[in-house]
């Protein structure tokens, strides 16, 4: 049976990234076909990271999915089937950055904007279409988050702005999810230590590469 | 410049937004109607549970109810019944009102063994001429219904709702 609640989700989620890919596309200042690639490669493993959702739903729900599968398919995903997803999709990335077949700082680059815009579209819908009134704080902190990544750029380069602006945004998310227990990103109810390992990890990368002038 | 002008679209986007939270805000202070779509006043039933006691949804004024449509062959509502069942487990301020559309069951039995098999302790109340899911129209199975303690629906769920949903939905209610 189809879920309405569920579709209406997924539609704003798609909707959203689309915004955030025409987003990127306008404020970038490559030729169109580098940015055509650059959009492609970010939109292939966006779809990679659905799938692993879904893997992640089914591992999680292995001893029913074999006596019921329709239960389990028919069940949302929650955060759990989301930090799989995160763990096997860095699995994958770092695999192909490792074996030089992946250039990871691109990546990153198209994906954060993609990211940031997409975020702040899809609160602006929770808000607007689906009436939900806490929406107005992801919203407000989202559009903050924007103006502040366009005002590094234009203090900066494009990877150091890139991420700076993902870690303020990780820090913001920890702030709220210490004070609620969850942050909720595109529904996901996101655990503190998820922001934390992830602030870590961004961090380590950010020092490493102003140390090795990379960026 | 094109920068400045997407800036400006996020500004005064967001300056919409906060305008119209403030006037949701007032509107919200009026009496609501009877009615089955967000913040209507939820439409008063009376049906009896599966263990023959008489409910009625103005008895839970003062709490947050999860009003829930469910049958046993239906694969979504077997999917969110663990979850609701841990939700009553962990929320004992939240009341779950499971209603059965019973008409749609071949058996009464079939209702029994899938309370059994989930261990459901929350009420289960018996819709055999399916009239309140009329009422609600609750046509595609399951559907939520998500309560207010002063009785005004705060969400309609048309699917399955997981364990963090109903987390998220009950921290937003009122």
């Amino acid at each position: 049976m189809v879920s309405t609640t569920a579709l209406i989700s997924i539609g704003t989620i798609i909707f959203s990234f689309m915004i955030g890919i025409l987003f990127y596309y306008l404020i970038v200042s490559d030729t169109k076909e580098i940015k055509k690639q650059r959009i492609d490669h970010a939109l292939s493993y966006l779809i990679n990271f659905v799938l692993f959702i879904w893997a992640g739903k089914i591992i999680l729900h292995i001893n029913r999915f074999i006596s019921d599968p329709f239960a389990v398919l028919a069940y949302p995903s929650d955060a759990n089937a989301f930090y799989i997803a995160t763990l096997l999709l860095s699995g994958t990335i770092a695999y192909q950055v490792m074996r030089g077949k992946l250039d990871g700082v691109s990546l990153l680059n198209t994906f954060i904007p993609i990211f940031i815009s997409a975020l702040f579209t899809y609160e602006f819908l929770q808000w607007t279409v689906h009436g939900e009134n806490q929406a107005i704080i992801q919203l407000t902190c989202s559009a903050v988050l924007l103006v502040i990544y366009f005002l590094l750029l234009e203090k900066m380069n494009v990877t150091k702005s890139n991420l700076l602006t993902i870690m303020l945004w990780i820090m913001v998310q920890a702030f709220i999810a210490i004070r609620n227990t969850y942050s909720i990103v595109f529904g996901y109810s996101i655990s503190i230590y998820f922001f934390l390992i992830l602030f870590i990890l961004v961090f380590i990368y950010f020092v490493y590469s102003i140390r090795s002038r990379s960026i | 410049m094109r920068k400045w002008i997407i800036i400006l679209i996020v500004v005064g986007l967001l300056g919409w937004a906060i305008y119209d939270f403030t006037s949701k805000q007032i509107a919200k202070e009026e009496d609501p109607e009877v009615g089955i779509e967000k913040d209507n006043s939820a439409p008063d039933f009376e049906l009896t549970t599966i263990d023959g006691e008489t409910v009625k949804l103005s008895e839970f004024r003062g709490e947050k109810i999860l009003l829930n449509f469910w049958a046993s062959w239906c694969a979504p509502c077997r999917s969110e019944m663990p979850d609701m069942q841990k939700f009553h487990e962990t929320y004992d301020d939240v009341v779950i009102l499971a209603v059965n559309l019973t008409e749609t069951e071949t058996s009464k039995t079939n209702v029994t063994n899938f309370l059994d098999e989930y261990e459901i302790t929350f009420p289960v109340l018996m819709d055999s001429e399916t009239v309140v899911a009329n009422i609600y129209n609750a046509r595609a199975l399951p559907t939520s219904y998500l309560i207010n303690s002063d009785g005004r629906i705060h969400n309609i769920a048309t699917g399955p709702l997981n364990y963090e949903s109903m987390v998220q939905e009950f921290d937003k209610m009122d």
